[in-house]
């Protein structure tokens, strides 16, 4: 898959690797103009070039609010209404010594369970 | 009103760390966050709980900028050195349509357990946004706080949150 980036005025996204890295905070009025627009062009690329796992690493995001994690969370949604063949397995890295980090993304990985993975590292 | 001297005493010490009123301005509550929360690190040593108290200031008053139909809101942190609390207020005037939506939905909060509430509010398709109120449902989900909310005859709306300390710095 092809590199992407996009920024809103207090967040970074940017996609290499197959690793989506989210940094910054995302705390503006609209995240659906820049992060929501982001998570659709990447899911349809995804789909397009059949990828089965994409990391999303969150080390670096320092805040969210709740519009933000509707985003997120309507992301996570479009994979749960794929066709089997197609879904693909979304592993968010935390970084290890932030609790809101666990406690945000674990209510978003309950969402879809078996196509979510939260993997905590410490760098 | 009798008030016995012990909690007149209770009530001296609960001391004012912040208190201020602001223009319902979006671009002005991450301003508001960081210095929230570099003030309660001063005090307060538990990290995670810092991070809650500013996400639930945070969320709050999102949703004061957005609902408020007057141009002032008023935030206030309280700390209890003895009794080993902090009480995060927010108040906004609103009108009665808005607040009777509030009031109700923090009243069926009450009622359920608040991880499954929160997930339903995350799973709920709003075409209108403004109306989904995710932010409430966060913050009693995140901080397992009670979430007190009172609307009176002047139209403003009060939240109140309360956040037992286990750590403090001074």
């Amino acid at each position: 898959m092809k590199p992407m980036e996009a920024s809103d005025d207090r967040y970074t996204l940017n996609f290499q690797n197959n690793t989506v890295y989210l940094a910054g905070d995302i705390d503006v009025k609209d995240p659906q103009r820049v992060l929501g627009k982001f998570l659709m062009t990447l899911h349809e690329q995804i789909k397009e070039d059949k990828l089965s796992e994409i990391n999303v690493n969150v080390q670096k995001l320092g805040f969210i609010n709740s519009i933000g994690i509707k985003e997120i969370t309507r992301w996570v949604l479009l994979v749960d209404e794929l066709e089997m063949e197609n879904k693909y397995i979304i592993n968010f890295i935390l970084q290890a010594n932030l609790q809101w980090q666990q406690l945000t993304f674990t209510s978003i990985k309950w969402l879809n369970e078996k196509y979510i993975k939260l993997i905590e590292k410490d760098d | 009103m009798v008030t016995s001297d012990y909690s007149l005493k209770k009530i001296k010490e609960k001391k004012t760390i912040l208190s201020f009123s602001m223009y319902p301005l979006w671009e002005m509550v991450p301003l508001v966050r960081h210095q929230i929360k570099r003030i309660l690190l001063l005090i307060v040593g538990d990290v995670a709980l810092v991070d809650k108290i500013a996400m639930s200031a945070s969320e709050l008053l999102e949703n004061s900028v957005k609902y408020t139909n007057h141009d002032q809101i008023t935030f206030r942190l309280d700390y209890q050195k003895r009794l080993q609390y902090i009480d995060l207020t927010v108040a906004n005037k609103s009108t009665v349509r808005h607040a009777k939506q509030l009031l109700s939905l923090v009243k069926a909060m009450k009622t359920k357990d608040q991880e499954s509430f929160y997930l339903q509010k995350l799973m709920e398709k709003h075409v209108d946004q403004t109306i989904s109120h995710k932010g409430i449902a966060r913050i009693n989900y995140e901080t397992g706080q009670i979430i007190k909310m009172s609307y009176n005859k002047e139209k403003w709306l009060t939240v109140k949150l309360r956040f037992t300390l286990l750590e403090e710095k001074v």
